[in-house]
């Protein structure tokens, strides 16, 4: 049973790669079934239907007075009906909220923030980032069922195309109603505030502007929101920065910040130090421009300018202006 | 109000264990240990609590064997009332977040805490696991990766930070909280406070954990990356860097 989270509505290109890992994983054999976590508009189920899915389970439950045990009663019903062996959720905050509590309930092992996942002799073998990433866990979990949570932004190989060659049978989709009597026992969400902010959150980021100690003050981040614009990028920031107070923690990359893996990180007078390294080593280019030639983070930076920060990131800014205007 | 900080001790967070010759065991022998960071500002927002209203009963509560005593006992110098050290029967083994927080439940359904709180997660196994699971084995409500939170007894305003915002969730007592960093560095004990610890209450007790759920079969070390290079100094090195990211890396 794959758990599927949309996205302004839609399932997106994250939630089709746990779904692509889903059918993999599956013998010929087993029945794979998809549960939607979150509202999906009748039209965004299309997307699924061409996955050799046997079930949809969509839950009638009203946008307002959401509760994560709500959710989570609503898998656990998914799961009686379909009784499966392997649980996948996305390594989201509903995800990683989810999957303890069904793990827990259903006496599961839980392998979380897995970077591969596979099946062996009926269990289910996973690798997963420990130490903020400086090792890798195997484990193998012989439940049934086993869960495991997907890592973020990780699985970004082709679309697996459906097992079936041919016409596949179109999924069934069954709607699971919310228990009648809603227990006190609940919290319940009442407000999101959404955060204002012009530069999108780093999360899932293909492309990341940061900034450290070497920016000297908050109002100078205002270069990289520019670059990170000119990119079409977010803005992140090493934990100096935010322990000092000029960004918020949720732009923190770090071992107690956020792990990213962008397809280019630009690291503006950042050390490099291991608490820092671990949030980005897996970005695919990562530069690093820093007025030290000695700074940790050139022995691991693709491509590295050493200089004054202040010169070199406007001018950067300009010259990506001018490349990208020229390619239309 | 009766608050619990369930604690544990990770290695130091700038360590880096060294993995046995055949890939099935990690060496932390050599690693300085201290409380996990996350636990930490959990432990900072519940002296706050106590801070403000003197007759909250703080209570740390740990599973590990005698080595997390320092730990134990730095809680209670800064401001704890007492501690509960379990200690398991077979120390050796690995213990997964399952058979942690089943211990850990089974303790505190001894107890009538008002509040539970854990940090999000160990920066060890980074398994952001046990504090959730408890709720759930408890049968109570859990606020997961909470910045801050705001006790108006018999209610609870948490705030979790989530993609692309803040979520503000209301819940009645008890809860269990994890916690994200937010502003709460832990404070530091004062000599005075280190003194008093050793005359606190600690409740020490053998207990059996359950069987794992997940084996821990063995560990690599990541892909190494290739070392880059400096192209070149200040802004003239610009355009080569710009051609690099669109020819080369291809990812502009």
């Amino acid at each position: 049973m794959v758990a599927l989270e949309p996205r302004d509505g839609v399932i997106g290109s994250s939630s089709l790669e746990i779904l692509s890992e889903g059918l993999r994983l599956a013998a010929s054999d087993t029945a794979v079934s998809a549960i939607i976590i979150g509202t999906l508009p009748e039209a965004s189920i299309r997307t699924i239907e061409s996955y050799d899915v046997q079930t949809i389970y969509l839950c009638d439950e009203p946008e307002k007075d959401y509760s994560p045990e709500n959710y989570r009663d609503f898998l656990l019903q998914a799961y009686a009906l379909e009784l499966p062996s392997v649980i996948l959720l996305p390594g989201t905050d509903v995800g990683n909220d989810m999957a303890p509590r069904i793990a827990a309930h259903l006496d599961a092992g839980l392998a979380t923030d897995c970077i591969s996942i596979d099946m062996s002799d009926g269990a289910l073998k996973a690798e997963r980032p420990i130490f903020a990433g400086k090792i890798i866990q195997k484990v193998r979990i012989a439940t049934n069922p086993a869960i495991a949570t997907l890592k973020r932004n990780f699985f970004k190989g082709p679309n697996f195309t459906s097992r079936l060659e041919g016409k596949a049978k179109k999924p069934m989709v069954k709607r699971l109603q919310a228990a009648k009597e809603t227990s006190t026992v609940r919290s319940t969400l009442r407000e999101i505030v959404r955060s204002k902010r012009k530069s999108s959150d780093v999360t899932g980021a293909s492309i990341i502007v940061s900034g450290g100690r070497g920016m000297k003050g908050p109002e100078n981040y205002a270069i990289l929101e520019e670059l990170a614009a000119a990119l079409s990028g977010a803005v992140g920031a090493s934990r100096a920065a935010v322990d000092a107070g000029w960004r918020p923690h949720s732009d923190q990359i770090g071992q107690t910040g956020k792990t990213v893996s962008p397809e280019l990180y630009v690291a503006c007078g950042i050390s490099g130090a291991i608490q820092h390294k671990v949030g980005m080593i897996n970005s695919k280019c990562i530069v690093a421009i820093n007025h030290d030639p000695n700074a940790p983070i050139f022995k691991f930076a693709d491509y590295g300018i050493v200089g004054d920060l202040f010169q070199i990131i406007p001018a950067l800014t300009e010259e990506v202006r001018k490349v990208k205007g020229a390619l239309g | 109000m009766k608050i619990a900080v369930c604690i544990r001790q990770v290695p130091d967070t700038a360590s880096s264990p060294k993995i046995s010759e055949d890939g099935t065991k990690l060496d932390l022998s050599k690693l300085q240990f201290t409380i996990n960071p996350f636990d930490e500002y959990a432990l900072e927002e519940a002296l706050r609590i106590k801070d403000a209203d003197k007759e909250t009963h703080l209570v740390v509560v740990s599973v590990g064997d005698e080595t997390i005593i320092p730990s134990i006992t730095k809680a209670l110098a800064l401001g704890v009332d007492e501690a509960i050290h379990l200690k398991p029967r077979n120390a050796s083994r690995y213990f997964d977040p399952l058979s942690i927080a089943s211990a850990l439940a089974d303790e505190l359904r001894l107890h009538s805490f008002d509040l539970i709180l854990f940090g999000k997660k160990g920066v060890d196994n980074d398994n952001a696991q046990t504090g959730t699971m408890v709720a759930q084995l408890l049968g109570i409500p859990c606020v997961p990766n909470c910045t801050s939170y705001k006790l108006s007894i018999p209610h609870i305003t948490a705030f979790r930070e989530v993609e692309g915002g803040t979520e503000i969730y209301e819940v009645s007592l008890p809860v269990i909280i994890t916690q994200e960093k937010g502003d709460n560095e832990l404070r530091y004990p004062s000599l005075k406070d280190l003194i008093s610890a050793r005359r606190k209450k600690v409740t020490s007790k053998l207990i059996e954990l359950r069987e794992n759920t997940i084996e821990v079969i063995g560990f690599d070390y990541p892909p190494i990356r290739d070392p880059g290079r400096i192209v070149g100094t200040g802004v003239e090195a610009i355009p080569e860097l710009v051609r690099l990211l669109r020819e080369d890396a291809k990812v502009l």
